[in-house]
């Protein structure tokens, strides 16, 4: 089960919700480089190697705000 | 789909509202979904259940296009290869540079075809997402973290319909008292007797299926995949931003991209 911290969404004004999601997205966006390249439909199964020569390094050489990647 | 008003604010839901503007198109699904109804926030990209026709994938390919979205390895957005249940994969930095992950797939697994209509019932809400019961069933894939999410979701249910799906073996108990009547779930069945232990092993016991079914229905695709994976890893990634390379993509997948894929049976996963 999620904890109560996980779980104090609903007490939180439209306003509030919209700011802890931004903070959230913001601090996720280190992890980018680890990510798994598909979290959803059906290509799940493959791993980054999979996938190699598209879009994950050259976006990392590309990206406009290298500071949001994993150093 | 959840008319709702007042929604919150953030990328994929109002993605969600520019989607949907000239039509019904999407259902904001999966971990936004789950923002939506205040459970959590555990996932940093956006996916929806298009419909599926023509129509909805050119509005989807407009407002990514507006966007300087590009396509990532996946099927092209294009009703002949979701019908398939292929999934379409874009990507665009936003204005803070953060990665903006959008996933379109028409046939959720689990869902069924009058549940899915319902997400595109006429109406002028262009905020549409899947209803609590449909994300729930979306939500019983290989990921365990998946799990956790769903006692809570089912928590929001009438309890008629929470003791089908909850995942919580305190909530299976007592509500076994009063809506313990289909004990086809084993689970439930196990509830309804009062033997707390039998539950937990049950509701693991459904879970790991739940898991290995999910995972062996994507399997066929993978492999189906290969040859395509591999004509798109030649594919530079600057050319690969909307509009242009939509037809690109759609050439490639006509040549290397099955339409269908034919699901292996006897994996032992659906025996039980």
């Amino acid at each position: 089960m999620l904890s109560d911290d996980d779980l104090d969404l609903r007490d939180l004004s439209d306003a509030e919700l919209a700011l802890a999601w931004d903070l959230w997205f913001d601090l996720a966006q280190v992890t980018n480089d680890a990510d798994p390249p598909y979290s959803h439909g059906v290509f799940q199964l493959l791993r980054l190697e999979d996938v190699t020569g598209s879009d994950t390094a050259a976006q990392r050489d590309a990206s406009p705000c290298p500071t949001h990647h994993r150093a | 789909m959840c008319d709702t008003e007042g929604v919150v604010s953030n990328v994929y839901f109002d993605l969600t509202r520019a989607f949907n503007a000239a039509g019904p198109a999407v259902a904001l699904a999966s971990g936004q979904a789950v923002v939506h109804y205040r459970v959590a926030i555990m996932s940093k990209d956006g996916d929806w259940v298009i419909r599926e026709t023509a129509e909805a994938c050119a509005q989807v390919l407009g407002v990514l296009a507006s966007h300087g979205a590009r396509y990532r390895p996946g099927a092209p957005l294009d009703a002949r290869w979701l019908a398939g249940g292929w999934s379409s994969h874009f990507e665009f930095a936003d204005a803070g540079g953060r990665r903006v992950r959008c996933d379109f797939f028409s046939r959720p697994p689990r869902i069924s075809a009058e549940a899915i209509a319902r997400l595109f019932a006429p109406s002028a809400e262009t905020f549409r997402v899947v209803d609590l019961a449909s994300l729930i069933r979306m939500k019983q894939t290989q990921r365990a973290k998946d799990y956790a999410v769903i006692g809570e979701l089912a928590a929001r249910l009438p309890p008629d319909q929470e003791v089908l799906l909850t995942t919580d073996p305190d909530r299976l108990l007592a509500l076994a008292r009063t809506h313990g009547h289909d004990l086809t779930r084993p689970s439930l069945r196990a509830a309804a007797a009062g033997d707390r232990d039998a539950v937990v092993v049950a509701l693991a016991r459904e879970q790991d299926l739940q898991q290995r079914v999910d995972r062996a229905s994507l399997a066929p695709y993978a492999k189906a995949a290969e040859a395509y994976l591999t004509a798109c890893a030649g594919w530079p990634v600057d050319e690969r931003q909307l509009p242009e390379a939509h037809e690109r993509v759609v050439a490639l997948a006509e040549r290397w991209l099955p339409v269908a894929v034919e699901h292996e049976r006897g994996s032992g996963v659906d025996a039980e």
